[in-house]
């Protein structure tokens, strides 16, 4: 006889189903893409998109916002972007009674879902502000601190290709990203498809399909999935297979590897994978929801070292050996 | 699902020990057929290897496999996702949440999908078939090749067993090893006279070594480590006496020198330290010390040797105990300005109180980083200062107290005494090991003669071997192919001139027809006279037709001359050394070593560049007299 926990799973599989249809509409294919951003906007996180121009970074993020009934805010990020542009300043204006008093103006950054685009284009200090915002879900102008509204949710992109002019994120605000994304050049039949609809001059209607309180019922439940003591092992594991002074690390971890995974990392893959397992309609995180989840969620968390930079070895490479080195069995 | 867990457990674990035993009762049964091994090792090696097997498959067998292991199995197989693993750990928690619940429910609705089976086939394990090819093997080497009796393998085993190799020794030449035990004795002299427990031990560890040497009861190996095991006390010695002693002794000197007109008192110990005789200035300071004590010295006495102290005490301050008190006063001065200025102290001022302060402070850390000689002169230099204090204080009457600081400075006196004699006898001790090596080197060369067949043995043997190949060089002859170099005929005479004249020149040997070469230019000047056959040209020619490279015949004449007969015996002298008279005002021997120590110092003090320090050592030891 199913019961609360039971209806509440198959509303989030509804609701989540609804979401992905409408967004569907616009975006054609990339799927897990879409499922990363999903996953990192129910599980409280943030993500950043990297990608080439013209895969539809962008307009995924805004057909996202589109489909969400939340405030949504866009943020072109440019060199001369200063940190008041985003969290707001205060303006002189006139009361009612005719005096001149400072009132704070909010930035875009006080939206549901913001939209950072080429986040690596501002200056450090601007890049700074955003992110300690991301961090401390809140600003301070002033001696006033301002709370961000909840839920809240910035998705970044950046372009890896174009590096004259720009201004990598460090590593330690890299990590305040629940997951990077890689978003990747369509198939050839998901490019017809993008042709058909975008070259025949009307575009989809998309509706609001999911409110406030939805989503954040979604992240209730998503926090309430349990997770068995040897599934968590087996992310520990990995996280721990990441750092290469540990007498468990792979052979690749110790040649190609500085510094490992923080444990805001194992968090991430802990949060990421109880959304998927209710995603896909399980009540207990599995070993493969967290295999799923290692590459997003650590890829931007550990740092090469000269040789695994000299040689071109990505973090994904890595991550797959450390995954394939590492066996659910302690 | 568990007992096929364990067989699946218990097959592979088999086929990897049966892998090790069988390979190793494979190698156990060559060696039999070969009669390395008596045959009845076979029983036991193949008894052995059954018994390794049989409790390799009994722990898979018993081999405990939990709940969540079988379920992990189970869930893998069929795609569960984990659903019973995390069942069953929920299950055991003692209050499941909701969820846990539901995710409980969820296992028991896909339960049915799992499949024992599937979950843990019983399939030919890895390396099964290797075992088997490896059964097969020792089958085969069983069957094929027929055993031999023990006591035959036994003989055959003992017949080409190895002689175990003995551990090469030392083998010094015989002039070396009478020079060691002379050295021994020496040394054992030297232990016997010297204070420094440390340079004692060293210098005892020496004499065993030279000890040992002189016997040939050690490897060269062993000889090298014990070595290197001296030159490191010696170095560690050197470094916690510090290099300054003879510094020290120079300061003390210069101290000594700056004491005008000394009274009577204190001129033994001033001049003890002006010839930097520390012990003679301790044997000084303790005459003055009891003289103290009986109160033998008057108030005039006294006071002049209050003086001279005093004069003393300031001149031995070393630079850092200058630059201290400077630097004290300093301080003191700021201190004060600080106290009497408070909140209107300058912060100029302050600044140069700290850095006056830190200063001081690094100061004293390098006096405590300092050898023990630089220690001791300035404890010295502050019993002095005290005991002139202490006279000054009681009006020129010697007290206890004095007494009690000279008796300081004496023991300092002595124990800077023992750190010079200890430093000289430890750089003597430095050209011994120096001469340690060369020894075992030579007998390295020598031993490495031997062992090519060419050196002629060891002694006089083997010098003579020597000589003669030195000879036949230096005579323009070629050792390997035992032509003259030179093209000259065989049947020249070979003379030596000695002083006397008598029988210097050697019996004109036989020519040989072979001889192809021309006589020398100078062969047929005055005096000269050849062999019969190097009248006449030879056959053939030296293929050599333009003689070799360093001929230099132009530039010497061969002469002859012989003795008479009955003019009594033939004298021979061997001049080893410069002319004794005339320039010379010392003999060699006698300074030798002193040229030793001033070289052993500049080398310490890095004169000589790094890559010539061991040339310039290796002269002075072979110049060493023997």
């Amino acid at each position: 006889m199913p019961s609360d926990v039971e209806a509440r799973v198959r509303a989030f599989e509804e609701a989540t189903s609804r979401l992905t249809r409408e967004v569907g509409k616009v975006i054609v294919g990339q799927t897990e893409v879409f499922e990363g951003v999903l996953m990192a906007l129910i599980a409280g996180g943030h993500a950043l998109l990297e990608g080439v121009p013209g895969l539809g970074k962008t307009r995924l993020v805004r057909t996202l916002a589109d489909a969400l009934d939340l405030s949504f805010s866009r943020i072109q990020f440019t060199p001369d972007l200063m940190p008041s542009d985003i969290t707001g300043t205060k303006v002189a204006i006139h009361d009612e009674g005719g005096r001149t008093v400072l009132e704070f103006e909010r930035g875009p950054i006080f939206a549901n879902v913001v939209l950072a685009d080429e986040v690596n284009r501002a200056t450090p200090r601007t890049q700074s502000a955003m992110l300690e915002a991301m961090q401390e879900r809140s600003v301070t102008v002033g001696r006033t601190t301002h709370a961000l509204e909840n839920p809240f949710f910035v998705l970044a992109t950046q372009n890896p290709l174009e590096m004259d002019g720009t201004y990598p994120l460090p590593e330690a605000q890299l990590d305040r990203f629940l997951f990077k994304l890689h978003v990747d050049f369509p198939s050839a039949d998901e490019l017809h498809t993008i042709l058909d609809r975008t070259t025949q001059g009307h575009d989809e209607a998309i509706s609001p399909v999911l409110g406030k309180a939805e989503l954040l019922e979604l992240r209730r439940l998503a926090m309430d999935v349990p997770i068995a003591r040897h599934v968590q092992d087996f992310a520990v594991r990995v996280v721990e297979a990441t750092h290469p002074d540990r007498k468990s690390a792979p052979d690749v971890t110790r040649r190609y590897i500085r510094y490992g995974a923080s444990p805001r990392g194992a968090q991430a893959i802990i949060l990421t994978a109880k959304v998927r397992a209710v995603l896909s309609g399980r009540f207990a995180v599995s070993c493969d929801d967290i295999r799923h989840v290692a590459r997003p969620a650590l890829r931007h968390r550990i740092i090469r070292n000269f040789e695994g930079e000299a040689e071109g070895i990505t973090t994904d490479r890595v991550l797959d050996d450390i995954l394939r080195a590492t066996p659910e069995k302690a | 699902m568990r007992w096929r867990l364990r067989w699946r457990s218990a097959l592979s674990r088999a086929v990897v020990a049966g892998l090790a035993a069988g390979a190793v009762l494979l190698a156990v049964l060559i060696a039999a057929r070969l009669r390395l091994i008596d045959t009845s090792a076979l029983s036991v090696a193949a008894l052995a290897a059954g018994a390794v097997f049989a409790l390799a498959l009994l722990s898979g067998l018993v081999r405990r496999i939990s709940d969540l292991d079988a379920a992990g199995h189970l869930d893998r197989a069929a795609g569960l996702h984990d659903r019973l693993g995390s069942a069953i750990a929920f299950g055991a928690a003692p209050s499941p949440s909701p969820m846990q619940l539901a995710a409980i429910r969820d296992a028991e609705a896909h339960v049915d999908r799992a499949d024992p089976r599937a979950a843990a086939p019983l399939t030919w394990p890895r390396g099964g078939l290797a075992l088997l090819a490896l059964a097969a093997a020792l089958a085969g080497a069983w069957l094929l090749v027929l055993p031999v009796g023990s006591a035959e393998g036994r003989a055959l085993a003992a017949l080409r067993l190895p002689a175990p190799p003995q551990p090469e020794r030392v083998l010094l030449r015989p002039e070396d090893r009478a020079a060691l035990a002379d050295e021994a004795a020496r040394l054992t002299t030297q232990a016997a006279a010297i204070d420094d427990p440390d340079v004692k031990s060293w210098i005892a560890e020496l004499n065993e070594l030279v000890r040992a040497l002189q016997e040939g009861r050690i490897t060269p190996e062993e000889a090298h480590a014990q070595i290197a095991r001296l030159q490191k006390a010696r170095e560690e010695w050197s470094e916690r006496v510090g290099d300054e002693v003879r510094e020290v002794a120079e300061h003390a000197k210069k101290a000594a020198e700056s004491v005008k007109r000394p009274h009577r008192e204190t001129s033994p110990l001033l001049d003890a330290l002006r010839a930097e005789q520390w012990a003679a200035a301790a044997r000084a300071m303790r005459e003055l010390r009891e003289r103290t004590e009986r109160g033998e010295l008057g108030g005039k006495d006294a006071r002049g040797v209050q003086k001279d102290l005093a004069a003393l005490a300031e001149s031995l301050k070393t630079e850092s105990q200058q630059r201290e008190e400077r630097l004290k006063k300093e301080r003191d001065r700021l201190k004060k300005k600080e106290e009497a200025q408070k909140d209107r102290f300058a912060a100029r001022d302050r600044d140069r109180l700290k850095k006056t302060e830190r200063q001081l402070e690094q100061l004293r850390r390098e006096s405590e980083s300092a050898g023990e000689a630089r220690r001791q002169l300035e404890r010295l230099q502050r019993e002095m200062d005290r005991a002139a204090q202490d006279l000054a204080r009681r009006g020129g009457q010697p007290q206890q107290q004095t007494a009690e600081q000279m008796r300081q400075a004496e023991d300092i006196m002595r124990r800077l005494g023992e750190m010079t004699e200890g430093q000289r006898q430890m750089r003597v001790a430095q050209g011994r090991l120096v001469d340690l090596e060369e020894m075992m080197r030579r007998a390295g060369q020598q031993r490495g003669q031997g062992k090519n067949g060419e050196g002629e043995g060891e002694g006089e043997k083997g010098e003579k071997g020597q000589l003669e190949r030195f000879l036949v060089r230096a005579g323009g002859q070629d050792p390997q192919s035992g032509k003259n170099g030179q093209g000259k005929g065989e049947g020249e005479e070979v003379t030596l001139l000695m002083p006397g004249g008598a029988k210097a020149g050697g019996p004109p040997k036989p020519g040989g027809s072979s001889g192809a070469g021309q006589p020398s230019p100078g062969s047929g000047g005055g005096g000269s006279r050849q062999g019969d056959a190097a009248e006449g040209v030879g056959e053939g020619h030296d293929p050599r037709l333009f003689g070799a490279r360093t001929e230099q015949r132009a530039a010497g004449i061969e002469d002859q001359v012989h003795g008479a007969d009955s003019d009594g015996p033939s004298e021979s002298r061997v001049i080893r050394s410069a002319a004794s008279r005339g320039f010379a005002t010392q003999s060699w021997k006698a300074v030798h070593q002193d040229y030793s120590e001033v070289v052993e110092h500049a080398l310490e003090r890095q004169e000589i560049p790094a890559g010539q320090r061991r040339y310039v050592r290796r002269y002075f030891d072979l110049i060493r007299p023997r």
